[in-house]
C-alpha cells in the first residue's frame, strides 16, 4: 500500500529539479545530450548577433560556394549566396519554437482529452472517441488551407490584435500582421492534429488503470474525481505519455517541413530546418553541404531530445 | 459483445455522414476552384465546365445531389480525371497503397515488438541500446531524406532494386523499408514502456513468487498490457498507412491513394477528395473498432460499452 | 550514432563526386523498339477536346492525326490527313484535300465529315472543352461556343461589323440591355452601337453548330471559312483540339470512349493501356496510312513528377527521354556537362504582373523604377544558369526573325532611383509592396533575388514575399488581390498573338487592371490584317505600347531542357516542346561504346 501512495504523488513533484539532477548525473549520455540541446538553444537565440552575415543577405555572385574560412561563410552558401550558418541558426529559432509550442499544445489537449474519455468511460467515452475519429478523417491539408486563407485576411488579424490588447503600432502587432499570423496558425494547425493519437493512447492506459486497487484506495480516502484523475491516474500512465511526446517533437518538425514545402508554412526569406533540409535534398548533387549541415543538426537535435526524454522516463518509472 | 459491435457499426453511418459533410464544405471553402490552370479561359468556357459538372448550382443543391449519389454508392466523376469515375481512381490507388501499407506495418511490428520486449528485459545491454538507437534514427530522419538515401545506396550504387516505379515485387522493397522505419521505434518504445510498467506491477511479483516460469510471465502477463498501448496506436497509424503516404509515393513514383489525394487537392477535385476521405474514414472506423475489440479480448479489465 | 552520421555524409559525398562521364547513367538501349518517356504528370483525359494541357497534348498527338502535323524540328505544319491545301488571298478561306488512304483504327476511312463533326463537337457548349477558344478563329465558332449573337441588317441581310470589318458579337446580357434601352453611360461601345442600330431595322441572330464555318464539300474536301484573316491557321490545325475524334465510339460509349477497349483513333499509334498514376501505353497502329514510316513498336508515358525520382529513373536506364522542365533546377549545373543534356529556345515568358489599380503602382514611374532595378543578366547567369535569356519584352522570341520584337527594359539602377524619387518615394521610403508567388520550381529563389535587387537599389523599400499554394495563388491573382505577382506564360502555337492577345483589356489572362485603348486597337487591327509582314509590324507596335506602360515587368525568356539517351533518334528540342513519335526511333547501332557513367 505504501508503494501505491508514493506512486500516486503528484506528477509535478517528480519533475522537481533536485529529483532529476541526481539520476541525470549518473548518465553521461543524457548529460551530453542535455548539454548539446542547451548549446543549440543558446546558439539559435543569440548566435545570429555574432555573425558577419544576415540570414536574408543575398549575393548572387557567391551563390553555392562551399564552406570556407576565408570568406567567412563557414558552412557555405545557398543558391542565392546567403550564409548557411546564419540561416541554420535563424531557422532553428523558428523550428524549435514551432515544435516545442505545438508539442506542448498537443500534449495538454491529448492527455486531458484521453484521460477524461478513458476515466468516465461509457457514453462519454464513446462520444469523445468518435469525435476523434471524425477529426482524424478530415483532410487536414484543407483545414490548414482554409485556416490560412481565412486568417491571412486583415479582417481577422485586426480583431485578434485588439483581443490580445496589443498596441496597434507596436512591434508585436506588426509582426502578427506580417509573418506572425502564419506562425501562430502553424502552431494551431500542428497542435490541432498531433493530439489525436496521444488521446487514444492515454485513454487506453486510463481504461486499464482505473480499475487498479490504488484508485479504489484513493476513492475510499475521499479523493474527488479530478484529484484521482490528475494526481493518481495520469502519473501512473506517464511512461507512454512521455515516450510518445518526446517522439512528437520530431514528427511536428517534419510536418512543419512538409507544410512549408506545400507553401503554407514559414514565408521566404525566413527559413526553418525542415525547409532547409528539403532545399538541401534538391541541391544534394551540386552542393552537398546544403543537405549535410541542416540534416545533421536536425537529426542530432532529435536524437538528443530522445535521449533526454528517455532518461526522464526511466528516472520517473524506476524511482518513484 | 455482439450488441456492442452492432451498435458501433450502426454508429459508423452517422459518423461517416458527419465526416463527409464537414469535408464537403471544408474543400469548397478553401480558395480556388476546379479546372483552374495557369492560362485562364474565357468566362463562357468556365461556365460550360461548371454546368457540365453541376458546379453552377447553389451549394445546397450540390450537397443534396452528392448525398443522393452516395446512397447509391456513386461518388460521381472525377474532375482531375474526366474520363474516369472516383470509384475507379480510388480502387486504383488502393491497389498500390494497401500492399505497401500492410507490408510496412507488418515489418514495423515484426521488428518493433521483439525489440521493445528485449529493451524492457535488458535495459542496460549495449546491444539493445544500439539497436534502439538505430530505430530512433529511423524516426528522426525525415522520410524525404531517408528515401533518397536508400535509393542512392541500393539503386544507384549497388543496383539491387529499382529506384522507383510500380508493378513488381522488387519495386516494393525500398518504399516499405522507408515507410516502416518511422514506425519501428514508435512500436518498440510503446512496447518497452508497457512491459516495464507491467513488470513492476504487484500481480507480476505475485506470479514470480508463485514460481511461474519467467517466459510464461512475460507472455501471459507482461506482454498483454504492453500490447494495449501498441494497439491503440495501431488503429490510426494503420489507417494512415493504408490511405497512402504522400511523400513516399512521390519519391518512389507509386500510384497510390496519397498520389491521387495530392492530385485531387492541387486541382480542387472535390469529388475525388471526398472519395478518398470516405475511404480513409471507413478504414479508420473499422480499424478502431477492431482495436477496441482486441483490447477487450486482451484485457478482461476493460468492459466494452459498459459504465465504469 | 555519430559514426552513422559520418557514414551517411561519406555516402553523400561519394554519390556527388563520382567521376564525370560523358553520359548520365546507363546507355544500353531497352529490348525491342520501345520508347519510355518521362511525361511529368498524369494526363487528365485522352479525349482531344477535353485534354487541357501539354501533358495530354504530348500523348494525344500520337493517337489522333490532324489535317497537319508538327515538323519535329521547326514545328512548321506538314501534310498529314490533309495532303494538300489552298488559301485565298486574304487568308480567310482554306480548302484542304484529304488523303484517301487515311483510316481509323476500325478500318473506316477518315473523311472531311469527321472534321466537321469533331470541330462542332469541340465547340458545343455541352462538351465543355477547355480549349475551345483555340477554334474561335473559325467563322461563327466563338458565337456558337459562347452563346453570343450577331446583329444582322434586315435591309441588306448583312451582319454589322466593327471598324476593322469584323462582325460584331453581343453577349445575351448586352443584347438585353440594348433592347431595353438600359445601357450604362460608361459602356461607351454599347452606347455607340445603340446609336448605330437606331438607323437600321435589325435583328439578333443566334448561331448554331451548322453555322460554324467548316464544310465538307465531299468526302475528301474540307473547306474552312475564317472569322477574320488568319495567316497562321495551319499552325492551329496541328493542335490537339483540332484533331478528329471518332463519332461512332463517342456516340456509343459516351464518357468512357477513351478507354483502351473502346477507343478508335486515326494516328500512328493506338492506346493499349491507361492506368492513372502509373502509365499510358501506346502501340504502333498497323492501319495507319503511313505505318511503314513509324519505327517505334511501343511507347510508354510515365507520369512521374518528382524531379529527383525522374532523374534517378533516367540514370538507372528506366526512362529513355524526358519532356522539358522535369530536371531538378540544382542538378542542371552538373547535367549540362553531359552529352545527353539537350536544350533550346522555348516560347515561355517569365514576368511579373503589376496591379496598376493600386497606388502607388498606378504610377508609371514606379513600375519603371521597379523594372529598371532588376539585374536580369545576373539572375539568369547565376541563379537559373540553364541558358535562360534576360528579357526586355513580353514576347520571348522573334519567331524565326519574322517578328520585329521590341526590347525596352534593361538594368539601370541609377535611372530607377531618379524615377522613384520623382514619384515621391526617394530611396523607396514609404513604398510597401507584397510580392506574390506560388510554391514550386525556383519561384521562391527568383522572388528573393528580385527582392534583394530592389532592396539594394532602394534601401528603404519594404517588400513582403507571399508564398501561396497553386490554386490559392491562381485565385488570388484572378481576384486581382496582389501588388506584384510572378507569372509565366507559354504559347499555344508559335505566333506572337498567342502572347499579346492575353494583355487585351478583355482578356481573362490580364488581371493587372491595365486597359489601353491604343493597345487593343493595334492588336485588333493586326488580327484583321492579311499581310503577314504588316501584321507583325502592328503587333510589334502594340508590344511597344505595352512596354511603355509596363503593366508587366519582363524577367526572362525560358529554355527547354531535357535528357535524351544517345540511342533515341528524332526527338528534338523545339520551341513548344512537342514531339510527334511518328518521327522517333530507338537505334541499337551507332551508340558510342563504353560511355556508361555511374
Amino acid at each position: 500500500m505504501s508503494r501505491n501512495r508514493t506512486r500516486s504523488e503528484g506528477v509535478w513533484k517528480k519533475f522537481s529539479m533536485a529529483r532529476m539532477w541526481g539520476p541525470l548525473r549518473e548518465r553521461p549520455s543524457a548529460l551530453l545530450a542535455a548539454g548539446f540541446l542547451g548549446v543549440v538553444g543558446i546558439a539559435v537565440v543569440i548566435g545570429p548577433m555574432w555573425l558577419a552575415y544576415g540570414y536574408d543577405q543575398t549575393d548572387l555572385e557567391l551563390g553555392l560556394s562551399p564552406p570556407s574560412l576565408t570568406n567567412r561563410h563557414y558552412l557555405g552558401t545557398d543558391i542565392l549566396g546567403r550564409d548557411l550558418l546564419a540561416r541554420l541558426l535563424y531557422g532553428g529559432r523558428l523550428s524549435l519554437l514551432v515544435a516545442l509550442v505545438a508539442t506542448a499544445i498537443s500534449t495538454v489537449i491529448g492527455v486531458t482529452y484521453g484521460a477524461i474519455s478513458g476515466y468516465f468511460g461509457g457514453r462519454v467515452d464513446e462520444v469523445m472517441m468518435r469525435v476523434v475519429d471524425v477529426l482524424f478523417s478530415l483532410p487536414y491539408l484543407f483545414l490548414v488551407l482554409v485556416l490560412m486563407a481565412l486568417f491571412a485576411e486583415p479582417e481577422i488579424v485586426e480583431p485578434m490584435i485588439r483581443f490580445l490588447r496589443l498596441r496597434p503600432d507596436g512591434a508585436v502587432a506588426e509582426w502578427l500582421r506580417g509573418p506572425g499570423v502564419r506562425l501562430v496558425l502553424l502552431f494551431a494547425a500542428l497542435g490541432a492534429v498531433s493530439w489525436l493519437t496521444l488521446a487514444r493512447i492515454v485513454r487506453g492506459q486510463i481504461l486499464v488503470l482505473k480499475n487498479e486497487p490504488f484508485v479504489e484506495a484513493a476513492r475510499a480516502a475521499g479523493a474527488g474525481t479530478w484529484t484521482i484523475l490528475f494526481r493518481h491516474l495520469l502519473p501512473n500512465a506517464s511512461g507512454p505519455i512521455i515516450a510518445y511526446t518526446v517522439l512528437t517533437i520530431p514528427s511536428v518538425m517534419l510536418q512543419e517541413a512538409f507544410i512549408s514545402f506545400l507553401g503554407l508554412g514559414i514565408q521566404a526569406p525566413q527559413a526553418s530546418w525542415g525547409a532547409l533540409v528539403h532545399e538541401g535534398m534538391q541541391a544534394m548533387s551540386v552542393a552537398p553541404w546544403l543537405l549535410i549541415f541542416p540534416a545533421g543538426i536536425m537529426v542530432l537535435t532529435f536524437v538528443c531530445f530522445y535521449i533526454v526524454g528517455e532518461t526522464l522516463r526511466e528516472v520517473h518509472e524506476k524511482r518513484p | 459483445m455482439r450488441g456492442y459491435i452492432l451498435r458501433r457499426i450502426l454508429l459508423a453511418i452517422p459518423l461517416l455522414w458527419l465526416i463527409l459533410t464537414l469535408t464537403f464544405f471544408v474543400v469548397r471553402w478553401a480558395p480556388g476552384k476546379p479546372f483552374r490552370r495557369e492560362r485562364a479561359v474565357p468566362a463562357e468556357i468556365e461556365a460550360h465546365l461548371d454546368r457540365h459538372y453541376g458546379l453552377d448550382k447553389p451549394w445546397y443543391v450540390q450537397y443534396a445531389n452528392y448525398m443522393r449519389g452516395l446512397v447509391r454508392l456513386d461518388f460521381g466523376p472525377s474532375y482531375r480525371y474526366p474520363d474516369a469515375t472516383v470509384g475507379e481512381i480510388v480502387r486504383q490507388g488502393l491497389r498500390a497503397s494497401v500492399p505497401i501499407g500492410l507490408a510496412a506495418y507488418a515489418l514495423a511490428l515484426g521488428l518493433g515488438l521483439p525489440l521493445g520486449v528485449l529493451a524492457a528485459l535488458h535495459p542496460h545491454s549495449a546491444w539493445v541500446r544500439a539497436v534502439m538507437g538505430l530505430a530512433v534514427l529511423g524516426v528522426v530522419t525525415p522520410n524525404f531524406v531517408l528515401g533518397p538515401l536508400l535509393v542512392l545506396l541500393f539503386s544507384l550504387t549497388l543496383y539491387w532494386f529499382p529506384p522507383a516505379g510500380w508493378g513488381e515485387a522488387r519495386h516494393l522493397v525500398l518504399p516499405v523499408l522507408t515507410l516502416s522505419a518511422a514506425y519501428v521505434a514508435y512500436i518498440a518504445r510503446l512496447t518497452q514502456s508497457g512491459v516495464q510498467q507491467a513488470l513492476a506491477q504487484d500481480y507480476i511479483r505475485t506470479a514470480h513468487a508463485k514460481g511461474v516460469h519467467p517466459r510464461a510471465i512475460l507472455l501471459r502477463h507482461a506482454l498483454r498490457p504492453a500490447l494495449l498501448s501498441v494497439l491503440s496506436f495501431t488503429g490510426p497509424s494503420l489507417a494512415f498507412l493504408l490511405a497512402g503516404t504522400v511523400v513516399i509515393e512521390k519519391i518512389f513514383a507509386i500510384p497510390g491513394l496519397g498520389h491521387f489525394f495530392v492530385q485531387a487537392a492541387l486541382n480542387r477535385d472535390y469529388t475525388l477528395i471526398l472519395g478518398i476521405v470516405s475511404f480513409t474514414a471507413i478504414a479508420l472506423i473499422v480499424l478502431n473498432l477492431l482495436v477496441d475489440i482486441a483490447i477487450a479480448l486482451l484485457d478482461p479489465r476493460v468492459a466494452l460499452g459498459r459504465e465504469g | 550514432m555519430k559514426r552513422l552520421v559520418c557514414i551517411g555524409v561519406g555516402l553523400l559525398l561519394l554519390g556527388s563526386c563520382a567521376h564525370p562521364a560523358a553520359y548520365f547513367g546507363k546507355i544500353e538501349p531497352p529490348e525491342g523498339a520501345v520508347l519510355r518517356v518521362g511525361n511529368g504528370a498524369d494526363p487528365a483525359s485522352l479525349d482531344p477536346h477535353r485534354a487541357p494541357g501539354s501533358v495530354e497534348e504530348q500523348i494525344v498527338i500520337n493517337l489522333f492525326e490532324g489535317l497537319t502535323e508538327y515538323d519535329p524540328v521547326t514545328l512548321d505544319p506538314i501534310p498529314a490527313v490533309a495532303e494538300a491545301w489552298e488559301v485565298n488571298e486574304h487568308a480567310t478561306r482554306f480548302r484542304f484535300r484529304l488523303r484517301r488512304t487515311a483510316r481509323w483504327s476500325n478500318g473506316r476511312p477518315v473523311t472531311a465529315w469527321d472534321f466537321v463533326y469533331s470541330w462542332r463537337r469541340a465547340l458545343a457548349p455541352e462538351t465543355a472543352s477547355p480549349n475551345a477558344y483555340l477554334l474561335y478563329y473559325i467563322k461563327n465558332a466563338e458565337a456558337y461556343n459562347t452563346g453570343r449573337v450577331k446583329v444582322r441588317d434586315r435591309r441588306t441581310g448583312r451582319f454589322l461589323t466593327d471598324v476593322f470589318g469584323r462582325e460584331l458579337m453581343l453577349t445575351p446580357d448586352e443584347l438585353r440591355r440594348i433592347r431595353r434601352e438600359d445601357v450604362p453611360s460608361e459602356a461607351r461601345h454599347l452606347q455607340e452601337l445603340r446609336r448605330r442600330l437606331n438607323d437600321h431595322p435589325w435583328e439578333a441572330v443566334t448561331l448554331s453548330a451548322e453555322d460554324v464555318g467548316v464544310r465538307a464539300l465531299d468526302d475528301a474536301t474540307l473547306e474552312v471559312e475564317m472569322e477574320a484573316p488568319t495567316a497562321f491557321f495551319l499552325k492551329l490545325t496541328t493542335l490537339g483540339v483540332y484533331r478528329p475524334v471518332p463519332r461512332e465510339a463517342i456516340e456509343r460509349y459516351g464518357r468512357a470512349w477513351t478507354r483502351p477497349e473502346h477507343i478508335v483513333s486515326n494516328g500512328p499509334f493506338r492506346l493499349v493501356e491507361f492506368t492513372p498514376g502509373r502509365r499510358v501505353v501506346l502501340e504502333k497502329n498497323p492501319l495507319y496510312w503511313d505505318a511503314a514510316r513509324v519505327r517505334l513498336q511501343r511507347a510508354i508515358f510515365y507520369p512521374y513528377d518528382e524531379a529527383t525520382t525522374v532523374l534517378n529513373l533516367y540514370k538507372a536506364g528506366e526512362l529513355d527521354v524526358l519532356v522539358s522542365g522535369l530536371l531538378p533546377p540544382y542538378a542542371l549545373r552538373r547535367l549540362q556537362q553531359k552529352r545527353d543534356y539537350v536544350s533550346g529556345p522555348y516560347l515561355l515568358s517569365y514576368f511579373l504582373l503589376v496591379n496598376v489599380r493600386r497606388p502607388p503602382l498606378s504610377d508609371r514611374r514606379v513600375r519603371w523604377a521597379l523594372a529598371l532595378s532588376i539585374d536580369r543578366e545576373r539572375l539568369c547567369r547565376r541563379l537559373l544558369a540553364a541558358g535562360q535569356q534576360p528579357s526586355g519584352a513580353f514576347t520571348p522570341s522573334d519567331f524565326q526573325g519574322k517578328y520585329p520584337r521590341p526590347s525596352k527594359v534593361g538594368y539601370d539602377p541609377e535611372r530607377a532611383r531618379q524615377l522613384l524619387a520623382a514619384a515621391g518615394y526617394p530611396e523607396g521610403r514609404g513604398l510597401r509592396l507584397r510580392f506574390l508567388y506560388n510554391t514550386g520550381a525556383l519561384h521562391a529563389q527568383i522572388a528573393e533575388a528580385i527582392q534583394a535587387d530592389w532592396r539594394r537599389t532602394f534601401p528603404l523599400i519594404r517588400v513582403e514575399l507571399i508564398n501561396q499554394e497553386w490554386q490559392v495563388y491562381l485565385n488570388t491573382v484572378r481576384l486581382g488581390d496582389f501588388d506584384i505577382a510572378r507569372r509565366s506564360f507559354s504559347a499555344d502555337f508559335s505566333d506572337p498573338t498567342s502572347f499579346l492577345d492575353s494583355m487585351l483589356s478583355t482578356s481573362p489572362n490580364n488581371p493587372t487592371g491595365w486597359a489601353n485603348p491604343e493597345y487593343d486597337r493595334l492588336i485588333q487591327q493586326a488580327n484583321a490584317t492579311s499581310d503577314d509582314h504588316r501584321r507583325m509590324a502592328l503587333l510589334a507596335r502594340a508590344e511597344e505600347v505595352l512596354l511603355d506602360d509596363l503593366p508587366i515587368i519582363p524577367i526572362y525568356s525560358s529554355v527547354t531542357n531535357f535528357l535524351r539517351k544517345p540511342y533515341v533518334r528524332g526527338w528534338h528540342a523545339n520551341v513548344l516542346d512537342r514531339h510527334p513519335l511518328k518521327f522517333v526511333a530507338v537505334e541499337r547501332e551507332g551508340t558510342p561504346p563504353g560511355f556508361s557513367g555511374r
